[in-house]
């Protein structure tokens, strides 16, 4: 860098040009385009969040009396194995794998079918999508009703079909009320994840597929040897996205069950809120809301990594080079 | 690739029946998942058509005598028409006004050169990782003190700075394509700061904004818990909230329960059905944001 001379005074030039518009002929102008925008959002989401922060740190009820500092007491009790947290931990981590590895799956083979088929290609997106659009109150009684353990769809389709010792309450029985929340989140998820699948192969080349059909590969090998491993940023993508629906989810558990029957799909999040709104223990709330972030922080950066990578175009080269 | 496996001998409309029947298989598959998936929407409709005995007696087939009662004793009932306007007052407010800031944002940040803007521009875009309903306490009490429980301003207030993020994300990108020769040539007629922002950035926008309107705007619709925390009063009552009292006032009458979700839902499933296209693009780039 040294080597070119006239390259330092030229960068300085080019810093000092930039700091005399940001001073003179921008700043005002540009105070008063961005201001408005930044105060809303510093006064209702920075604030708020800082105040969260701060609360973690002390024993606040959340509407009455004053704070008190008590340091790292509400993060310690969170790791103490207190059993309520346990097991919203634990049901989550169920809610997760479904959530996160039986979502995938069945997404991106859905993905790879409607890949193929010509007809009907846009009846079948728009039914698996459409769900995805219904608001979280509508899916909500929708499946509730679906769910009647006497009038409901589901136990009345088990029964028309003599099958009638299978139907249950689906949503009162302890063993079976989370599965049957985890069902309902998959059918309104699924579609988002099918899309963003159908994108990653429309990434995959032509010709890489035409030379490895040449080459004579069959449709599984197809699929183990060029269209997963093209797909791996794809993959994280979506992987990505489904940890961070999964660690959040709340709306169907709040709207549903209310964590019921006797804490059996209490999740993390909707634990947090309770808390806060009926246990008025809001530092503690802060606190576990605080660990949620820091756990999300990471997967967000990788998010926006994965979104905008150009490594597919990469990727196939190599594997074509590997298929030649 | 089922040119390869059928023999070449094979005449073409053999071939194109042959290529037909081992396409059946997929197209079924297809079929029945999609019509599992649409099964919970159908159950919706469908109910909310039988009177409130007949879901009782006849709760998976299709409606015996269909009916439009419950959407008329719903939409009484549940004073829709209050929801409606409430809900769509609500909507539209908060997305003008996050479209302008956003909008004025996004252009000083395009048209900065200093790295105080870039900053700026982090600052904001930091929020789309934020899980805001973390901050739905903290929210709530600011609200209060600021004596905004109960009024549609609070509720606004809290929509447009969960949506000025994306707003400047989508936006900036858009804006910082506009060439630089048109900037020159706008400023050598004469064109001022904001008035270039009206007349050139603003158009060019466009699609950025359509996205952004998608996105935000359908999440704005479907939201209950903002206006459940912030606004009790019936009389301020969105769909959503409006829908929930609504469940806990009729308990187990489906049928009218389903007509109120049907109701709910209507704007969303006509936009869907017109819109899809931009449906699936704005989620799609929300995913990559």
């Amino acid at each position: 860098m040294t080597a070119i001379p006239g390259a330092a005074a030229l960068r300085a030039r080019r810093t000092r040009t930039r700091s005399l518009a940001s001073t003179g002929t921008d700043g005002a102008r540009f105070w008063l385009a961005a201001g408005p925008a930044l105060a809303v959002f510093a006064v209702f989401t920075i604030v708020p969040m800082a105040s969260v922060v701060y609360y973690s740190f002390t024993d606040y009820s959340g509407f009455v009396g004053v704070p008190k500092f008590v340091g790292l007491d509400n993060y310690a009790r969170i790791f103490s194995g207190d059993k309520h947290i346990l097991g919203a931990l634990g049901h989550t981590l169920v809610y997760s794998f479904f959530y996160v590895v039986v979502q995938i799956a069945i997404a991106f083979l859905l993905a790879v079918l409607l890949e193929r088929a010509i007809r009907g290609a846009a009846f079948y997106r728009a039914a698996f999508f459409l769900p995805v659009v219904i608001s979280s109150v509508a899916v909500a009684y929708t499946w509730s009703f679906m769910y009647d353990p006497n009038s409901g769809t589901i136990n009345g389709v088990l029964r028309g079909l003599g099958l009638g010792s299978l139907a249950h309450d689906w949503l009162g029985d302890y063993n079976l009320a989370l599965l049957s929340v985890i069902v309902v989140d998959l059918w309104r998820n699924i579609g988002y994840s099918i899309v963003i699948f159908i994108a990653g192969l429309g990434t995959i080349p032509a010709e890489v597929v035409e030379a490895a059909r040449i080459d004579g590969a069959g449709p599984i090998a197809m699929l183990r040897r060029i269209t997963i491993p093209l797909m791996t940023p794809t993959f994280g993508l979506v992987t990505v996205l489904a940890v961070n629906g999964a660690l959040r989810a709340f709306d169907t558990v709040y709207l549903m069950t209310g964590g019921g029957p006797g804490n059996q799909t209490e999740l993390y999040m909707t634990l947090a809120f309770d808390k806060a709104f009926s246990n008025r223990q809001f530092g503690l709330s802060s606190a576990m809301s605080i660990l949620v972030v820091l756990v999300l922080i990471p997967v967000a950066i990788l998010q926006s990594r994965l979104g905008r990578d150009d490594r597919p175009a990469r990727r196939s080269r190599r594997v074509v080079a590997g298929v030649r | 690739m089922t040119a390869a496996t059928v023999p070449m001998g094979t005449p073409y409309r053999a071939r194109r029946w042959l290529r037909a029947l081992k396409r059946l298989p997929l197209q079924l598959v297809l079929l029945a998942v999609s019509l599992l998936m649409l099964g919970p929407v159908v159950v919706m409709v469908g109910t909310s058509l039988k009177s409130n005995k007949e879901v009782l007696v006849n709760p998976i087939g299709l409606p015996r005598n269909p009916t439009l009662e419950n959407y008329a004793t719903s939409w009484v009932q549940g004073n829709f028409a209050t929801l409606f306007a409430n809900s769509i007052f609500l909507t539209v407010v908060s997305m003008a006004i996050a479209t302008l800031l956003a909008a004025l944002a996004a252009y000083a940040i395009a048209r900065a050169t200093s790295r105080v803007a870039s900053w700026v521009y982090v600052v904001l875009a930091i929020g789309i990782f934020l899980p805001m309903q973390l901050a739905l306490i903290p929210q709530f009490r600011l609200i209060l003190t600021l004596g905004l429980f109960n009024s549609y301003v609070g509720v606004i207030l809290v929509y447009v700075a969960s949506c000025i993020p994306f707003g400047v994300f989508l936006m900036t990108a858009f804006m910082r394509q506009v060439p630089a020769e048109i900037v020159e040539a706008a400023v050598l007629d004469g064109c001022g700061y904001f008035t270039m922002f009206r007349r050139i950035f603003l158009p060019l926008a466009r699609p950025a904004i359509v996205t952004f309107w998608i996105l935000q705007g359908v999440q704005i619709w479907n939201d209950y818990l903002t206006p459940l925390l912030l606004m009790t009063d019936p009389g301020r009552r969105t769909l959503t909230t409006g829908v929930i009292a609504f469940k806990q006032q009729y308990l187990a009458q489906w049928g009218n329960i389903m007509a109120g979700v049907v109701i709910m839902s209507l704007p969303i499933l006509v936009l869907f059905v017109f819109a899809q296209r931009y449906f699936i693009r704005g989620l799609y780039a929300g995913s990559v944001k």
